[in-house]
């Protein structure tokens, strides 16, 4: 797929440098090089608020608000202090990036409507204030702003200025898109789905959300920036309601989810604008914007890019038509653990854990080891507090009472992104695989906790992080031959078959290079040939040096693969101890295996 | 006798991607009927199919002597359909009780709907003693039991379920198929899709089981649990015992462990 998108973006750069380039030839005169630079400028933002709707799924409408800090400091400066234009679009940027971040926490602890209520209130707050300063200019604003600048090198032609914002608009592509493909968009596309699945990989949901509730402000900032220089004034209208309706709507027609989209969203509302004004119907400009709005939503759902893209994929064959060609697992894919702790030493140390929900005790002092380079299973009829007891460990749920210590150290008090930093990995009971990335990006995203990467280092796409994503893919290969998916890093990971995908969510786990596996009924749903070739799997997971903790209910499995079984029943512990001793203890016979299913099936 | 559901020729898919190949089945009133396969062979594609969730590419699907093919799923659950789905979906933050008389749904008769309630809380007691319980708070076995009760709602003269065992402790397992029996016994119709072929085939009456969206073998159920291929593919081979597939697991995990001692 690396191949695939990488052509796409050769070929959308090639289309942004043909249009973009062969705009003025054909509009020459000044206004219609003037609806050129806004359409740019409206880019910039549409870009930002792509990355902030579409990736961080915060639906903040405060984007404007941005506009307007960065169009307000580049008018001031430039009037009242004769500043250098750049320097106070880049000022302005810095300003607005520092006003957003210590907002972003906060706000973004909102969901849904009341985020774009919260962010609405952000943005009318700035209104009055631009209002009633004494240095804005108030209801009159701030006019006589100069053209732009780079410098001291005045931009004298508005074709200039034309390339320049579309200079801007490239580079804030460029760093939305080395986003999307780097850990953090892995990351965002991740929580996007399931922030608990994200968290088993080390995932951490707020951080990447406020990261990019910050680079979009301060691409909005940009955009506002590069406005003013254009109309030469700004006041409080200038960001009001109509700007905001066409940002929005920029996003939803390109698409939400691309990065391109933002700009061939922002390019069509503005020839759209500026079609209809010709017409002179201005109640109609509004209604038919909307009109089209939802006429895009609801048939093209990924907007306009995404249909080009999809289009593009249907044209080339590059998706579907095929399901994966199942190799057999390679057992040598993988490098035996290289720390793996001592065999036999307790990994993982439970001790009267406690868990209650309402007057139910899930999870009634119970207590166990895992020993280091074991497989210990837990088992126990449905609702005796297994999975309970799962997400106690992997820090899902806080415990009552007790402790959790793994390798020594307490755990019970850690999210589960840092447990899972800690080198413990899972797979879930129902299926949770990223449904948006494809096979090779879900097993990628368990690589995430030994990615270093910050968000600097990603927007710019420093060679080192070249490299460590190469090295990512190369593992997380590795980990799909392992299992023997080698046939299927490119299908989306909802293309796959049930026993498939809960292949490739092993081989996400793997890919985390856990000292502690958990892994909650993963023969569920498997025949009996699959289930077999799944314990030889889990075998060889073991085989690696990794510790297996295990929920089934397939005894075959259970008794087959387990050093040490632990019985729950009632949310208490019933018996623990190897497979012959436990078969034969008359408490959890009674309970669980129950004497005539058992013993007809055997 | 003239079968309710009758699948000639059909086949269909997601996208492009062909999943059931020409597949020709029937189901006999009163009888269970069981279909097993590997994973991805179209097991559920079929359930979905007859629903009229997925379109048909070609081939007819008749319940009761007239044509199913083209109807929509509402009308397919009107004529007398229940499918309970794969994994249960039920509405968690409801309780027992609204989630069964969303069953009852596309009912209008008040004292029929009230009289159904009553009579699957008598086949399942635990559910009576849930009522104004959220369906979330039920363990894998009861909320099996409620998806099973919720499709009864419906009245169905045909229920499709889809995998009840998943998930479920053995002794669960041995529960829910003994109410499916009990279903069969009291009137019913069912046609069942299992991995877990051999609980499946034990109850049913008849088998089919379906290979990369094909019908490679059918018959009785008892034949087809004696049968060698089958025994093979789903019934983790001719000595399919429980112990034998333990013994077999646990001898290749020794190998696995010997030989990646060998190899450090």
């Amino acid at each position: 797929m690396r191949g695939l998108a990488a052509r796409k973006t050769t070929l959308a750069l090639i289309a942004f440098l043909v249009l973009v380039g062969g705009y003025p030839l054909l509009f020459r005169n000044s206004y219609e090089i003037g609806v050129g630079i806004t359409a740019g400028a409206l880019a910039i933002g549409a870009v930002g608020f792509v990355l902030l709707l579409g990736y961080a799924h915060q639906l903040a409408a405060g984007q404007p608000a941005f506009c307007m800090i960065g169009g307000y400091t580049s008018g001031i400066l430039c009037v009242k202090f004769g500043w250098d234009p750049m320097a106070t679009l880049l000022l302005g940027a810095l300003l607005s990036m520092a006003i957003a971040y210590p907002i972003a926490a906060p706000m973004l602890k909102l969901r849904g409507f009341v985020l774009v209520m919260g962010s609405l209130a952000f943005q009318l707050i700035l209104v009055v204030v631009a209002f009633e300063l004494p240095f804005t200019g108030g209801a009159m604003g701030t006019y006589g702003i100069p053209r732009f600048a780079i410098f001291g090198f005045t931009l004298q032609s508005d074709v200039a200025f034309y390339f320049v914002v579309w200079a801007f608009v490239l580079a804030t592509i460029a760093i939305g898109l080395n986003i999307d493909r780097s850990r953090i968009g892995r990351a965002l596309k991740a929580i996007a789905i399931s922030e608990m699945t994200a968290g088993s990989v080390g995932m951490n949901t707020v951080k990447h959300k406020v990261q990019m509730f910050v680079v979009s402000a301060g691409m909005a900032s940009v955009s506002g920036s590069l406005f003013v220089h254009f109309l030469r004034a700004v006041d409080p209208t200038v960001f009001g309601f109509v700007f905001s309706l066409n940002l929005v709507i920029a996003v939803i027609i390109g698409g939400l989810m691309s990065i391109w989209g933002g700009a061939v969203g922002a390019a069509i509302v503005t020839a759209l604008r500026e079609g209809l004004r010709g017409l002179s119907l201005p109640m109609w400009e509004t209604v038919i914007m909307g009109a089209l709005t939802a006429v895009v939503l609801i048939a093209f759902q990924r907007g306009f890019a995404g249909w080009i893209s999809d289009r593009f994929d249907r044209l080339t064959g590059a998706r579907g038509g095929k399901p994966p060609s199942v190799t057999e697992p390679q057992p040598t894919a993988l490098p035996r653990l290289a720390d793996a702790p001592q065999a036999g030493t307790p990994l993982l140390d439970v001790s009267s854990a406690k868990r209650s929900f309402g007057s139910l005790r899930a999870v009634d002092d119970v207590s166990f080891t895992v020993e280091a380079g074991s497989i210990t299973a837990l088992i126990g009829p449905n609702g005796a507090g297994k999975t309970t007891l799962l997400h106690l460990v992997g820090g899902y749920q806080p415990l009552d009472s007790g402790t959790i210590k793994f390798a020594g150290k307490p755990i019970e008090l850690l999210l589960p992104n840092r447990i899972a930093e800690l080198g413990i990995g899972r797979t879930f009971q129902n299926l949770q695989l990223f449904d948006n990335m494809t096979v090779l990006e879900n097993v990628m995203c368990g690589r995430y906790r030994l990615q270093t990467s910050g968000i600097l280092a990603i927007s710019a796409k420093l060679p080192r992080v070249r490299r460590d994503e190469n090295d990512v893919r190369r593992v997380a290969r590795d980990c799909l031959k392992f299992v023997g998916l080698q046939g299927a890093e490119n299908l989306m990971a909802n293309e796959l078959s049930f026993g498939h995908m809960r292949l490739v969510e092993i081989a996400r786990a793997l890919a985390l290079q856990p000292t502690l596996l958990l892994m909650d009924e993963p023969a569920s749903g498997l025949n009996d040939t699959e289930t077999e070739r799944l314990a030889e799997l889990i075998a060889q997971i073991a085989a690696l040096g990794i510790t297996v903790l295990l929920v089934e209910h397939d005894m075959r499995v259970v008794m087959g693969l387990a050093d040490k079984v632990v019985v729950m029943h009632h949310g208490k512990k019933i018996a623990d101890g190897p497979p012959d001793r436990i078969r034969a203890e008359p408490a959890v016979v009674a309970a669980y295996l129950g004497t005539e299913a058992y013993e007809t099936a055997a | 006798m003239k079968p309710l559901l009758e699948l000639q020729g059909v086949s269909s898919g997601y996208g492009r991607i062909r999943v059931l190949d020409k597949v020709t089945l029937d189901v006999k009133a009163g009888e269970i009927v069981a279909l097993i396969g590997a994973n991805g062979a179209g097991k559920s594609t079929l359930l979905n199919t007859v629903m009229g969730m997925i379109a048909l590419w070609a081939g007819d699907v008749r319940f009761d002597g007239r044509s199913i093919a083209r109807v929509s799923t509402a009308a397919i659950v009107g004529a007398g359909i229940a499918q309970v789905p794969e994994r249960r979906q039920l509405f968690g933050t409801m309780t027992v009780e609204e989630n069964l008389r969303l069953g009852a749904y596309t009912r209008n008769d008040r004292a029929g709907v009230a009289a159904s309630l009553e009579e699957q809380f008598g086949q399942f007691p635990i559910l009576g003693e849930r009522r104004t319980q959220s369906a979330q708070t039920l363990s894998g076995g009861e909320q099996q039991m409620l998806a099973i009760a919720r499709a009864m709602m419906s009245r169905p003269r045909l229920m499709l379920l889809d995998e009840p065992s998943l998930g479920l402790a053995p002794l669960m397992v041995a529960r829910i198929f003994q109410q499916i029996t009990s279903l069969r016994d009291a009137g019913g119709t069912i046609l069942v899709v299992e991995q877990n072929a051999r609980a499946a085939l034990d109850i049913a009456d008849r088998g089919y089981v379906l290979e990369n969206g094909k019908i490679t073998a059918e018959g009785e159920a008892a034949a087809l649990l004696d049968n060698a291929v089958v025994q093979d593919a789903y019934l983790g081979g001719s000595g399919g015992s429980v112990r034998g597939m333990e013994q077999r697991i646990r001898a290749r995990r020794r190998e696995i462990m010997a030989s990646m001692e060998r190899r450090s």
